[in-house]
């Protein structure tokens, strides 16, 4: 609530002062956006764009739960939590919210035609929802899940009267584009902008926009040269390389905080030959080397992370030992960080038969993560050092996001973004053995199967004590880390700069929305 | 014009006369096109070298150190001690071996793909106006459409539906380039198969082939030798614009347009050198090219000639 209200103030000072009638915002954001419909995709710039006009069951800040939508909440018993709705919420379009949107937009979600990253997992332990009343709702687990606030959180709530009947590509149109957030629809076109104007009848604080020009920008140095030239008022990702030019430039503010965003080389577990894995003279190996631990953690150790820090990230990142960063709900403080040890990791692949090494063909998505391609550049230079022979291969998100989504790859790279603030939310779509029909391991793209983890998130799902859970969570960070499942190779922070005057807080992880950016006078 | 056309003269007159000498002695009676010749064969021979010539090969992952990325033009390797007379770029390549390589690949790209369009698209353009009819009709259709799509546009699909790599790129110029000899070898066939000495032939009862490939390409390749010269910078261009795109060659060997790509995202942080010397290069190797298919198309056009 706390930036909303000082937005309200900040608003209220403004036309005191007798200012700009006009308040517009302008904001270049670098994440692509696949749709406008809020529960297709789970994708960053979805997720981003949806923020504006929806809203999810209740308000999330780190690591804590806030009252939103939903004005509080019990748990029954342990499958049954009860939820108390706002009843002086109205969608955009003058229509009373009710229960029964809920119950449509939960149902919804778990299966959206055409959908290639779902919000199936959010929903997996979910047996049920009912409305007990217009503003009571009544969620049913399968089983106990003590998770289940951040699981359902991500979920936006759509109409039942304008959704019911409305697929992805009316939301695109604007015809469904009716939410209960502080701004509304105004239109679309894909691949460049998206423009909301202020809700008026927005139940919480009078949002502080009167226009929103929410502009994809995709290169970075295209989203700083915008922002320079005063074309947009707020930019998100700024590059490692502009930061310091920014940090120079009296009419910009950089704003950066330690995210929750890591990038981690997925290796594949798949069992028999694989093309992007050769021996040397450049024929597939007949079984994959990666399902050997000890050429895991080779690969893990053979990396200097402080170089790439240093040199590739020019200090934008934190050196990652696992996928959630230091201060966080699941993270573990005994995992400490890896060595950087060229000898070691050779031995470890001379124990398993590779004292000359492999060949390796590593993909990486040239158009998605922030510096990705650079630094797995350098990775392949790390791991030539002890004879993994490296071919690196950008691919255009949409044709790596199919490849790795079916297991073909060796290698692949995810910068997994931790949106809950906790350390299940990786459990669940990138640690787990995947699962489909129990929503597990959605991201789980080298097809990683530990039973142990799996059984931690069965645990930890089932714990409504919270020191329990939280235990289990940093074992099974211990588990993964031992077994090499992922190799972390670092947290990104969110950085965003401003136009001299504007302030940027982040809201929920690397988001980007208008209601982060407030007046500073 | 043509040596079998004419009566047989003396051996010394043949030399004498001989039209590529005339062409010769026009084309170094011009200072700004021997310029660009000897600047074009010296980039050639530095590229044919590279690989003795420069300190680091820039293509093996082994010789390359991120510890000395986006060194400043005449910082020291903190190995072995040479010196980065132009910096290194991101992943710490030394840039003087980056452009020689890179050179390389866009030489061997555009001279390879100008020669293999030229071959095809002069067999094409001879055939279609020998043959004419439907067969003359359908080729110069598919000309006409690959003419009229936007190049970089027909190379972004092409690419696309192949994927990467240096093969790759070359048989996207090529696909997209034998267009312009066809046209032009065409145009020029049928003015010449009208002529006196092809009609004095098949008088004589030579083949269509012979008299083809014997009598009328000859006397073609003069435009044909031009459009090759131009041609083969604009094939290093659209290399090097591809791979600016990201569609040309691997992020782990780069040409030189992937290394102006590449130092693109430092140049609003002052690292200049990334981008602007492999950019100093291709415009080099392009102004000398032109510069060459500037004059040869001087000399070598009938219409120019005094």
């Amino acid at each position: 609530m706390q930036p909303r209200v000082r937005s309200l103030i900040a608003t209220a000072l403004l036309l005191a002062a007798g200012g700009v009638s006009a308040q517009d915002l302008r904001i270049g954001y670098a994440d692509p956006v696949s749709s406008l419909d809020p529960q297709l995709n789970n994708y960053a710039g979805d997720r981003s764009v949806a923020l504006h006009a929806f809203e999810s069951l209740v308000n999330r800040h780190d690591d804590k739960t806030l009252p939103g939508l939903a004005k509080s909440w019990k748990v029954v018993d342990p499958t049954t939590w009860q939820f108390d709705l706002r009843d002086d919420v109205k969608w955009q379009d003058g229509t009373p919210l009710t229960a029964d949107d809920f119950v449509f937009s939960f149902e919804r979600a778990r299966n959206v035609p055409g959908s290639v990253a779902s919000y199936a997992g959010a929903m997996r332990t979910v047996e049920s929802v009912s409305a007990k009343d217009a503003h009571t709702l009544i969620i049913k687990t399968r089983t106990p899940n003590a998770n289940l606030l951040p699981d359902v959180d991500s979920i936006y709530i759509v109409s039942r009267h304008a959704g019911a009947n409305a697929s992805s590509a009316d939301y695109n149109a604007g015809k469904a584009m009716i939410g209960t957030g502080p701004y509304r629809f105004v239109s679309y076109v894909p691949g460049d902008r998206t423009i909301f104007a202020r809700n008026d009848s927005y139940w919480g604080g009078k949002p502080t926009w009167d226009k929103v020009d929410f502009r994809f920008i995709a290169n970075a140095a295209n989203r700083t040269a915008a922002l320079l030239a005063g074309d947009v008022d707020v930019i998100d990702k700024v590059s490692p390389t502009d930061v310091e030019r920014l940090r120079k430039t009296p009419s910009v503010n950089v704003f950066a905080y330690q995210g929750l965003r890591a990038l981690i080389i997925q290796p594949s577990f798949r069992e028999g030959p694989n093309e992007f894995i050769r021996d040397n003279a450049g024929k597939p190996l007949a079984e994959n080397p990666l399902r050997d631990v000890r050429v895991r953690k080779a690969l893990s150790l053979a990396i200097n992370r402080q170089a790439i820090d240093e040199r590739i990230m020019q200090g934008t990142v934190t050196e990652a030992n696992q996928w959630m960063p230091a201060n966080t709900f699941g993270y573990n403080p005994q995992v400490k960080n890896i060595p950087y040890d060229v000898k070691q990791a050779k031995e470890l692949l001379a124990q398993a038969g590779f004292p000359e090494g492999f060949q390796l063909t590593v993909h990486v998505p040239g158009d998605r993560y922030p510096q990705a391609p650079e630094a797995m550049q350098a990775v392949a230079q790390f791991w030539s050092r002890i004879g993994v022979k490296v071919q690196l291969e950008v691919l255009p998100w949409a044709v790596y996001a199919g490849k790795a989504n079916k297991n073909e790859l060796a290698i692949s790279v995810i910068a997994w973004g931790n949106g809950t603030g906790e350390a299940a939310y990786a459990l669940t779509n990138i640690l787990t053995t995947v699962d489909s029909a129990k929503g597990q391991g959605a991201s789980n793209w080298g097809h990683y199967s530990n039973p142990l983890v799996d059984k931690a998130l069965v645990d930890s799902t089932a714990e409504f004590d919270e020191a329990r859970r939280r235990q289990i969570l940093e074992d099974s960070v211990k588990v993964v880390s031992d077994d090499v499942g992922i190799i972390p190779l670092f947290h990104y922070q969110n950085i965003w700069a401003a136009r001299k005057g504007l302030k940027v807080e982040p809201l929920v992880s690397d988001r980007t929305a208008a209601t982060m950016v407030t007046e500073q006078p | 014009m043509n040596a079998a056309s004419k009566p047989v003269p003396s051996h010394v007159g043949l030399q004498a006369q001989s039209p590529w000498r005339r062409v010769v002695l026009e084309f170094i009676s011009s200072p700004t096109a021997v310029v660009g010749l000897l600047v074009l064969v010296l980039i050639m021979l530095v590229a044919v070298l590279a690989p003795w010539i420069v300190v680091q090969n820039p293509y093996d992952l082994m010789q390359l150190n991120v510890l000395d990325a986006r060194l400043a033009p005449g910082s020291a390797n903190m190995d072995s001690g040479y010196t980065y007379w132009l910096g290194t770029d991101g992943q710490g390549r030394d840039l003087v071996s980056a452009i020689l390589y890179g050179l390389r690949i866009s030489l061997w790209v555009g001279i390879g793909s100008a020669l293999i369009a030229a071959v095809i698209g002069t067999l094409v353009g001879l055939v279609s106006a020998y043959v004419g009819g439907w067969l003359d009709a359908l080729l110069m259709r598919l000309v006409d459409l690959l003419l009229s799509f936007p190049v970089i546009l027909m190379a972004l699909m092409i690419l696309a539906w192949l994927g990467k790599g240096v093969g790759n790129v070359m048989l996207t110029l090529i696909l997209l380039e034998w267009a312009y000899y066809a046209r032009t070898a065409r145009g020029q066939a049928l003015t010449e198969s009208r002529r006196e000495y092809v009609d004095a032939a098949r008088g004589q009862g030579i083949g269509p082939w012979r008299i083809v490939v014997g009598h009328i390409l000859p006397n073609c390749l003069p435009p044909l030798i031009v459009i090759g010269a131009l041609q083969i910078a604009r094939a290093i261009t659209l290399e090097a614009t591809l791979s600016f795109l990201g569609l040309g060659v691997p992020v782990t060997e780069p040409s030189l347009g992937l290394l102006i790509a590449n130092g693109f995202q430092y140049m609003l942080s002052n690292e200049y050198w990334i981008s602007l010397f492999p950019g100093l290069a291709l415009l080099i190797t392009i102004v000398a090219i032109n510069l060459v298919g500037d004059r040869l198309r001087d000399v070598l056009n009938p219409r120019l000639l005094r």
